[in-house]
């Protein structure tokens, strides 16, 4: 019944279909009883009809399907159909980070974007809501999150950015971009500046998946470093960033140790954790959950690693990656102002995991065809009403 | 002229003020080359009757004898007319239009017009209406009294059952053993010609019959719509009871069915040189009159 429910928003009211029946009925019920006239030149009518057989099955066809599609039409409205529309921005998109003020939004889009100005482009805030900047600026809003959100509107795909500078003054590698953005900055670009790489630790016997997915981080990432820790050796944050927990059950101190001091600890679901601490699920993603260890944090998979079913996937590199940075605040932190808009940052959201089809209520579309309904079923009803007052006979 | 609307026709129960206004308006149209009144004749005298005119009563005559007498006078009755009215069940036949109105009460008041203008001009007549459960005659006579008298035995009259057959034809042939002439009122709706056939038997006897035929406008034109259940207010062997129709597909070859029977109908008078009028009951009896007092010009 899932389908249902989005296809409807109210579904409850679909039982009213029911009620199709009754015009149905009342027409069936009129047709066993047709009008008695008494005529004395019944003896010219031919008798071929008599039989009831050859009697249409109800009178007045048009009259019961238009009273059919008003029952339905009510049934629709009430349960409140949605349908899928293809959304194709219409006019080009311009986001102003809401630390410009309008007016030098628009003067620097007349000067240095002219053809967007000619074209008449929506100017809008860089927030989750998007509202024109002709209203009042949104306040303490998180950019990168905010483009995070953005990248997957299908309206805004080749939006223009207009940043006061361009440097992101927040985010990691996590951010999402739609790959068709345009970047602008108010301010003269900075040299790009590398962003603060974490260090690794890897404790037990890796998973096999760990190398090739060292070699694609390295590759994108030149200079990350990473390093093999003994099982009892002790590890402060000062060494490593995260640590990629792959011995046996339990967790050594010197590990949760690691945890409390701000380290990332990352490991399968061999490692159970203590009943005090309250993992979340991260990104969506229903294998993994992260809980706060003091200063730290424990992200955790909850299938095995070892098993293909989780390594299997072309983008296991950039989704671990993506999935380990975001639970590094202290990491995220020191790289705060650091990345640059001029340069490809974060993982582009691909057109194919865009929805680019939103649905849509039916309902003022469905109202005029009621309307028009009813008029027309009014219209023929009282049309033909007199007659059948009058014995069903037309003087005119 | 104003001619009475079918609605009044159908609300006024008095049908002697009825019929002296309905003949009152034919008269206005036509004009006679020779009016005929009372004769001067003296005839007998009799004793006053309520509805008598006061203008006949003989004052002198009330002045030695302190009675009322009303002084009838010879007249030179040059007509018999015998009107023959057919009272079967499909004379109950209402107008779609003013359902109120049905082809009998069209036919009373056309009869005691009729009965008035030839009241007159001092001709004689009868009445003979029939069906095969009650035969209602009332026999030749004149005057204003047997005019009133006719009026109130039309006024009587229901519409029911069927014309009656040959036995039950047979004692009524006295009726027209002196010379008259017959006026026919009736539909003419028959299953083996036997109207026809009376008209015929008639003629054959010497006594021209002049036929009108009451029709409604829906019996013409079939104006029925829809899924319908006709009933048939005359029924017998031939014709069904009740049928069910969808009017729209049966309408054309009703027309044409009804059509050819009102040709052959027509067909089969002119043969005995009596043009049948063919009468909507939604049209003016005063019209329906002086049509047919125009057609058959030997009347009035």
């Amino acid at each position: 019944m899932l389908w249902i429910n989005s296809v409807f928003q109210s579904p409850q009211w679909l039982w009213l279909f029911a009620a199709l029946a009754l015009p149905i009925a009342i027409h069936l019920l009129r047709r066993s009883n047709p009008q008695k006239i008494s005529f004395a030149a019944l003896q010219w009518v031919q008798r071929y009809s008599q039989s009831r057989a050859r009697r249409p099955i109800v009178d007045n066809k048009w009259l019961l399907l238009l009273r059919l599609l008003i029952v339905a039409l009510l049934a629709f409205l009430l349960a409140q159909p949605l349908i899928e529309r293809d959304i194709y921005p219409q006019k080009a998109v311009i986001l102003v980070d809401p630390r410009i003020e309008a007016k030098a939004a628009n003067a620097f889009i007349h000067n240095v974007l002219p053809q967007l100005a000619s074209a008449d482009a929506n100017i809008l805030w860089l927030s989750p809501e998007t509202h024109s900047v002709t209203s009042p600026p949104p306040q303490n809003v998180d950019l990168w999150k905010t483009l995070s959100l953005l990248s997957g509107r299908a309206d805004l795909r080749r939006a223009h950015i207009l940043l006061i500078n361009n440097t992101f003054p927040t985010s990691h590698s996590a951010l999402r971009t739609s790959p068709h953005w345009q970047w602008h900055s108010l301010k003269k670009p900075v040299t790009a500046q590398n962003p603060v790489l974490p260090s690794i630790a890897v404790m037990g016997s890796a998973p096999s998946w760990w190398t090739p997915v060292l070699e694609d981080w390295r590759n994108t990432m030149p200079g990350l470093s990473v390093h093999i820790v003994e099982q009892e050796e002790a590890l402060n944050t000062q060494q490593a960033d995260w640590l990629i927990y792959a011995g046996p059950a339990p967790l050594p101190q010197a590990v949760v140790d690691f945890v409390a001091d701000g380290g990332l600890l990352i490991t399968d679901h061999s490692i159970q954790p203590p009943d005090h601490l309250s993992f979340a699920r991260v990104d969506k993603s229903p294998s993994v959950q992260a809980a706060p260890l003091e200063r730290g944090s424990w992200l955790r998979y909850e299938s095995d690693w070892h098993s293909a079913a989780f390594y299997r996937g072309a983008n296991l590199p950039k989704d671990l990656w993506q999935q380990w940075s975001t639970q590094d605040w202290p990491l995220q932190h020191r790289n705060r102002g650091l990345w640059s808009g001029t340069s490809a940052m974060g993982f582009p959201v691909a057109d194919s995991a865009v929805e680019n089809r939103r649905r849509q209520p039916l309902q003022p579309w469905l109202i005029t065809a009621l309307l028009v309904l009813l008029t027309l079923e009014r219209l023929i009803a009282l049309s033909r009403s007199p007659r059948s007052r009058t014995g069903e006979v037309h003087h005119g | 002229m104003e001619y009475l609307s079918p609605k009044i026709l159908a609300s006024c129960r008095d049908l002697v003020w009825l019929s002296r206004h309905v003949a009152e308006g034919v008269m206005l149209g036509v004009q006679h080359s020779q009016r005929r009144g009372t004769g001067l004749e003296f005839h007998q005298y009799r004793g006053y009757q309520a509805g008598d005119s006061i203008r006949h009563i003989d004052w002198k005559l009330f002045a030695r004898s302190d009675r009322y007498y009303v002084r009838e006078t010879e007249q030179e009755s040059r007509m018999h007319v015998c009107f023959v009215l057919d009272t079967s069940a499909s004379l109950r036949q209402a107008s779609f239009i003013e359902p109120s109105l049905n082809k009998l009460h069209y036919a009373k008041c056309w009869i005691a017009s009729l009965c008035w203008l030839l009241n007159a001009q001092g001709d004689s007549f009868s009445l003979l209406a029939l069906n095969n459960r009650q035969t209602v005659y009332v026999p030749e006579g004149q005057g204003e009294s047997h005019q009133r008298q006719i009026a109130l035995q039309l006024q009587q009259l229901t519409a029911s059952n069927h014309w009656p057959d040959q036995s039950q034809l047979a004692p009524l042939w006295q009726y027209f053993e002196r010379p008259c002439q017959v006026v026919l009122l009736s539909d003419f709706f028959e299953q083996d010609n036997e109207i026809s056939h009376f008209a015929a038997r008639l003629h054959a006897a010497g006594r021209p019959c002049l036929p009108l035929q009451l029709l409604i406008e829906a019996e013409q034109t079939f104006p029925f719509e829809g899924e319908l259940k006709l009933l048939n207010p005359e029924t017998n062997s031939s014709t069904p009871a009740a049928l069910e129709v969808d009017a729209e597909r049966q309408r054309q070859s009703y027309l044409d069915a009804f059509a050819r029977a009102q040709a052959e109908l027509k067909a089969r008078f002119a043969v005995q040189e009596c043009l049948l009028q063919s009468d909507l009951i939604e049209q003016p009896v005063e019209k329906s009159l002086s049509q047919f007092i125009q057609l058959h010009g030997r009347l009035c």
